[in-house]
């Protein structure tokens, strides 16, 4: 790797972060519990990548098809990169496993252009549609149509899933959405190339359908409205599923297919070739950035010791300047408004490359806080720097003196910027995501374009013990104005419970698996995968060319 | 008389034909453009592109391909010599060099023959009669009969007369071919009826001699030159024992072993020889050195007994030409021997008249790099050079010895090494202070030296070279055959395991360098984020195959190589765990540097290519795990490491790894792996799987071999001699359908399957490479359910 100076802080070197990190007791503690995590993750993600299961894939490779993440491999360029997307979706969700939500999506290289893939695992359930299997196929879309990614299916699925069916075929954000997807990133000339490796029956049949581009692999890919035992049932007529929609049909005579495959690695390898056409009109429009890259040094300090750095316990305050210092490049932060508010920290740093304004907890938020974070992200708004939240946060200051002061009014304008900033947004999810701090810290509503977790993290309206207490409290308040006691024991298991639900839902693995992100990450990968994102939103953002005219206010001075 | 060099006189000739093509056309030139003299090229039909074509100033056609229409065509090249106003004809060596007919019909029509005078190439031409005039001259020859009677009565009285073992020859032959060694009375007769038949097939004539068959012998030959005016020295000996089916491979100069006493005396009877033909111009005396005479005789010295009388060496034949490894002699003496040929044709006297005053300094060894594959019965093979690299230092056609490697070439990058003439690609001539001193720079040179689109005995001769027996001198004309099980050992499999791994590291590094440098501002094209997954291995993996060099266990047999990619602590830093069945270790790439043709560089880098052939130095550190359950994650204890420096190179379906030895940075070798300590280098051959090559192409694997049953391929490559089947004709299976002309032999390629002749992609006389499609068959069956489809 050749040493790339960092141009963009070059010039304010006196900015480096200096660690204060050592190595002690209790940091051995931290990083023995991050390591319990991780291993977790990575024992439960090994299991999510093997899909419907050696057996299952077994069978789907002896009919001659590749299993899906080899199927994804071989599309890539070889030594690509692959951001998977949602990769916990429909964990511990449905009654029974649906791994991934039988579904693979991610972004990868394509001769050395972002792609967006999104491919059916018909090892799982058959590749059926589960409500989550919709909403992953849709966030990887919304990604795709937001960063101008071409998308490419790979399909080979059954189908929605039928007893499912309601959560599944009627809403707006369902099914059909899929398709009104695909028609307008078509439209505004987002390459949407259809590969037929299995099924695509009924509505799944207009993904190929709806594609610029289509290939079918023979005795694979189907592609019919009605499969053989409805075209029977219809009008008695008896046909396979290879007269009835396979290759040689969809590419002689209906013309629903355009390419020819033989098998998997012909379909793949037309796939690229197809691609190759894409990207061959414009090289600065379509899969590269558009953002005027700065060249970049690692950080000082290894982004290992991340996991010594980050309490065991979400309670234990620390200094989020230290996992700054291990993300950025060469360490560089040049600190806005250092003294002030100094419950959230701001500043500007690169990250391989890419400016980012970094807004980061580090504590509860008071008024000055969100005041100082608003005027931030304004700045970076202006500039077009996109902003990278560092969310730690248990939510705002309360209390009489507080509300007193307005905090909700200054909390507000922190929502308000947030909300309208044009940037592209990223947010970590590294500690606790309770109450208005999510709104305020760029929590999924506020459609950052990527939100990760890391696995110590935490999410809820407001923290477990804190809503024990207060539905306790209601509770007994309740039941003495009815005039009952209540007895100690009950009490406690009331209590309990609702520590115990809250501990369940706020766990990483309940929101990723209902895809309340795209995906929970380790803090070592962070970096990276901050590095893959802002390569990928700045994709579909031009910012440097965004002209200051087009905001309907001013900065203001908080 | 001494002649003196600055006043030499200037040539009765100006403009200067060569009658020969490749590399000693070439370097007839290069002395000829020395001595100011203009130069003429002939070529055939398939040379129009060639190496000696580029090097002349002027260049005629002289016929087809075949060497019977061109370079053998008498006629043609005379015509040609006349109309271009060339004076004087080099005829190099092979074809027309040491024909009296040619010789004759330039003497006719006015034009010099550089070589000696018509009369003594008759003279030196039949064997039979070169051996009487030697005995008359006193030159000891091989005891032997050849005589006219050639009933098979008196061959077996003769036969018995010399002493078994006896060697059969065909009376005109040369190459080896129809000769025969009797061990026992019993056996002449059957193979004396086998030397004749191939004598009437190879030279049209059975008449055969009788010679003494030596059974540890050397061969060694003495380059003289004579000029017009009666002045004939030597420039010392060349050994030549190094031969394969009497195929010379390595040559040296001087040969090793020889007292300068013994070494006189060859050189006084060489000119001996010489001067009992009248020969003129330069030429060579082979004599066969009976080795095991050599002690007894060096012993005979030291007592004084009269060394003349019985020496260990007698004469078998005289070649009225220069030969293929004159180039040794010329880096020992410091001499041009082209330049004395043509100052002899010019009738100049000698350039150095004196025998004492002819220098030798140092020794001199040249290797033939020829296309054929020692791992697979030296087949010859045809095909194009994709790349040809020699080793850094070099100069073509030096006699300068202090210039150490001389390269002598015909061949370029593009040429096709094909059928029609000998499939020699260089020659390399190294010189040094000592034998040893020129052995290990040829063995660096022969590493560096690489030819990529055919295969080659490159590797072979370097393991010649790097024989213990031939480096303490113990050659001799057995000494191939004696060692030739070693000489075509396979690699063992953990050499091939150990290179295939090098090779998917280098192929890694190629994807990951075009990935790069395409948008190398991009984290996504970045080193150290290649193959970035989530909590998921990082693997890459690639399928090769090996070459067939490798032991039965592998060869040919896809191999698959996992790369796992491991956390590091340097986030750039690359390092593996390698997979290959139960195998693995660790691999550090240190350094790396990808080397691309510019062309394909700029195409890669503006993503209009996706693959080219490149050049990747890297240097790797190893570390092998005491265990096999190492942890994918984390760095494992090891139990060896070592570091190493490989080449690999990618030349088309190619896959070339060049090891030079290692070093061990852990001096406790694990056993196992003990043999990975070994300094020597290694070369190993891949083939990239078929489903790669198809998948880079966007052919599917079937439509290439849409019917494999009835496609037929060549089995090596040939010239199609006759077609016997029509397109559309019904053939049953085992009917020929065309005949293929390799080797100087004929093979009918059969019908695989009972089907019609669907398509025949070569007509006769169209070249073929190995494994090229010939024909494909179309199988009834499958055409009648053709029938049946269109039908319903």
């Amino acid at each position: 790797m050749n040493k790339r100076v960092s141009l963009f802080l070059s010039s304010v070197r006196y900015s480096t972060l200096v660690s204060n990190f050592r190595s002690n007791k209790e940091s051995n503690a931290n990083s023995q519990v991050m390591e319990q995590l991780l291993g977790n993750l990575r024992v439960k993600v090994e299991e999510i990548a093997k899909g419907g299961g050696e057996k299952a894939i077994k069978r789907h490779e002896e009919r001659g098809k590749w299993f899906v993440r080899n199927r994804i491999q071989k599309l890539l360029d070889p030594t690509s990169p692959f951001l998977e997307l949602s990769q916990l979706a429909a964990f511990q969700v449905y009654d029974s496993p649906v791994p991934a939500a039988g579904l693979v999506t991610g972004v990868g290289l394509v001769h050395g252009r972002k792609v967006m893939v999104i491919a059916n695992d018909a090892t799982t359930k058959g590749g059926t549609f589960f409500p989550l299997t919709v909403k992953k196929y849709l966030r990887a879309q919304n990604i795709a149509e937001q960063c101008k990614l071409p998308c490419v299916y790979l399909v080979d699925s059954g189908g929605a899933y039928l007893p499912l069916q309601a959560e599944v075929f009627p809403d707006k954000d369902h099914f059909g959405r899929i398709f009104y997807n695909q028609a307008r990133m078509s439209a505004q000339g987002i390459p949407q190339i259809a590969v037929v490796m299995g099924s695509c029956t009924a509505g799944g049949a207009y993904v190929p359908a709806m594609a610029d581009e289509t290939v079918i692999v023979k005795n694979q890919g189907t592609i019919f409205l009605g499969g053989p035992p409805l075209v029977k049932a219809a009008t008695g007529e008896v046909v396979t599923a290879e007269e009835l929609g396979g290759a040689d049909l969809h590419c002689k005579k209906s013309g629903v297919a355009d390419h020819y495959a033989y098998n998997d690695l012909h379909a793949l390898s037309l796939t690229r070739k197809i691609l190759y056409s894409c990207f061959a009109k414009e090289s600065t429009r379509i899969g590269s950035s558009s953002y005027p890259l700065q060249t970049f040094e690692e950080p000082l300090y290894p982004t290992s010791q991340l996991l010594d750095i980050v309490p065991a316990d979400l309670k234990t305050q620390y200094d989020v300047k230290e996992v700054i210092a291990r993300i950025v490049d060469a360490s560089h932060f040049t600190e806005f408004k250092q003294y002030y508010g100094t419950s959230i920290v701001t500043g500007f740093a690169g990250i391989y490359g890419y400016p980012v304004g970094i807004l980061a907890n580090q504590g509860v938020l008071f008024r000055e806080s969100a005041l100082k974070a608003a005027h931030f992200i304004e700045l970076c708004d202006y500039r077009g720097i996109p902003l990278l939240f560092l969310q730690n946060i248990t939510g705002f200051m309360v209390g009489k003196s507080y509300e007193e002061g307005g905090i909700a009014k200054d909390g507000a304008k922190m929502v308000n910027a947030v909300a309208n900033a044009k940037v592209p947004k990223i947010t970590i999810l590294m500690g606790g995501s309770f109450g208005a701090g999510n709104y305020g810290m760029c929590g999924r509503a506020y459609e950052p374009n990527f939100l990760f977790s890391w696995p110590n993290s935490r999410i809820s309206v407001m923290g477990g013990e804190q809503a024990a207490s207060v539905l306790t409290q209601i509770q007994k308040e309740a039941m003495e104005k009815s005039g009952k006691t209540w007895n100690p024991d009950e009490e406690k298991a009331f209590r309990n419970s609702l520590v115990e639900k809250y501990e369940r839902e706020g766990s990483p693995y309940y929101a990723s698996a209902r895809i309340w992100d795209d995906g929970v990450i380790a803090p070592q990968d962070t970096r990276k995968v901050l590095g893959l994102t802002l390569s990928v939103v700045t994709n579909g953002h031009k910012m440097a060319q965004q002209q200051p005219s087009s905001f309907s206010y001013g900065i203001f001075r908080m | 008389k001494v002649i003196d060099r600055n006043t030499q006189p200037s040539f009765r000739f100006d403009k200067l034909l060569v009658a020969n093509r490749g590399e000693i056309a070439c370097r007839v030139f290069r002395t000829a453009k020395k001595l100011g003299l203009k130069t003429v090229a002939i070529y055939s039909d398939a040379d129009r592109n060639s190496l000696h074509v580029d090097w002349a100033d002027e260049a005629i056609r002289i016929g087809p391909p075949p060497s019977t229409e061109s370079y053998l065509n008498m006629d043609n090249i005379i015509r040609a010599a006349k109309q271009v106003g060339a004076q004087v004809i080099h005829p190099g060596y092979g074809f027309l060099s040491e024909n009296s007919i040619f010789a004759e019909k330039c003497r006719q029509n006015g034009i010099l023959f550089v070589g000696p005078p018509v009369e003594a190439i008759k003279k030196m031409g039949s064997k039979a009669a070169a051996r009487s005039i030697m005995q008359a001259a006193g030159v000891p020859v091989v005891p032997g009969y050849h005589g006219d009677d050639q009933s098979d009565k008196r061959l077996l009285e003769e036969a018995k007369r010399i002493g078994f073992p006896v060697m059969i020859k065909p009376s005109m032959g040369g190459g080896g071919k129809g000769m025969k060694i009797v061990h026992s009375e019993s056996e002449f007769l059957s193979l004396l009826e086998a030397s004749r038949a191939e004598a009437s097939s190879s030279f049209g004539d059975t008449h055969i001699l009788l010679e003494k068959y030596l059974a540890v012998s050397r061969h060694v030959e003495v380059q003289i030159v004579a000029d017009k005016h009666g002045n004939c020295v030597h420039l010392y000996e060349r050994d030549c024992s190094v031969q394969r089916r009497h195929q010379k491979i390595i040559e040296e100069a001087p040969a090793p072993g020889i007292s300068s006493s013994l070494r006189s005396l060859l050189g006084e009877t060489a000119v001996a020889a010489a001067k009992a033909v009248g020969y003129e111009n330069a030429g060579t005396v082979e004599f066969i050195l009976d080795a095991t005479r050599l002690e007894s005789y060096n012993e005979q010295l030291s007592s004084k007994q009269d060394w003349k009388t019985n020496p260990p060496f007698y004469f078998m034949e005289m070649n009225t030409r220069l030969q293929v490894e004159h180039p040794v002699t010329e880096m020992i003496t410091g001499q041009d021997l082209v330049e004395w040929q043509l100052r002899v044709t010019n009738e100049e006297y000698l350039p150095i008249l004196h025998q004492q005053q002819i220098p030798l300094s140092g020794h001199a060894m040249e290797v033939r790099i020829y296309a054929e594959n020692p791992f697979d019965q030296f087949l010859p093979q045809a095909g194009t050079i994709h790349k040809l690299i020699y080793p850094p230092t070099i100069q073509s056609f030096s006699s300068n010895p202090s210039v150490p490697i001389r390269i002598d070439s015909g061949m370029k990058e593009g040429d096709m090494v094909g059928v029609f003439y000998d499939p020699m690609i260089a020659k390399l001539i190294v010189s040094g202070q000592s034998r040893e001193e020129v052995r290990q720079r040829l063995v660096d040179a022969l590493f560096h030296t690489r030819v990529f689109g055919i295969p080659t005995n490159i590797e072979f001769v370097q393991r010649i070279l790097r024989l213990e027996e031939f480096a303490m001198t113990g050659i001799d004309t057995g000494f191939l055959e004696r060692n030739m099980e070693d000489l075509t050992m396979p690699l063992p499999g953990w050499v091939v395991r150990h290179c295939a791994v090098c090779a998917s590291v280098a192929q890694f590094l190629f994807d990951s360098y075009v990935q790069y440098s395409r948008q190398s501002a991009d984290p996504w094209c970045l080193p150290a984020l290649s193959l970035f997954r989530l909590h998921l291995e990082q693997r890459y993996s690639m399928d090769l195959i090996p070459d067939k060099f490798s032991t039965a266990a592998e060869k040919d047999k896809e191999i698959h190589v996992q790369l796992t990619r491991l956390e590091s602590s340097e986030a750039s830093e690359l390092l593996f765990l390698a997979k290959l069945k139960e195998h693995q270790a660790l691999v550090r790439i240190l350094e790396r540097q990808v080397i691309l043709d510019e062309r394909d560089d700029v195409a890669v880098k503006a993503g209009t290519k996706a693959s080219a052939d490149y050049m990747i130095k890297m240097k790797l550190e190893w570390k092998l795990p005491q265990d096999t359950e190492t942890d994918m994650r984390s760095q494992p204890d090891v139990g060896t490491s070592f570091r190493e420096w490989i080449d690999v190179y990618q030349v088309g379906s190619e896959v070339v790894v060049y090891r030079e030895g290692l070093s061990s940075l852990n001096k406790s070798m694990t056993t196992g792996y003990k043999e990975l300590t070994d300094s020597s280098a290694i070369v190993a051959r891949f083939k990239r799987s078929k489903s790669m090559l198809a998948f880079e192409r966007g052919d599917s694997l079937e439509t290439s071999s849409p019917l494999s049953h009835g496609a037929v391929q060549s089995p090596m490559p040939g010239r199609v001699a006759k077609v016997l089947a029509t397109v559309g004709q019904q053939v049953n299976k085992g009917d020929p359908i065309l005949v293929l002309e390799a080797m100087k032999m004929t093979h009918q390629i059969l019908s695989p399957i009972a089907g019609c002749v669907k398509e025949i992609h070569f007509g006769p006389n169209d070249l073929v490479s190995g494994e090229a499609m010939l024909f494909e068959i179309q199988p009834d069956v499958e055409e009648q359910t053709t029938n049946l489809e269109n039908k319903a």
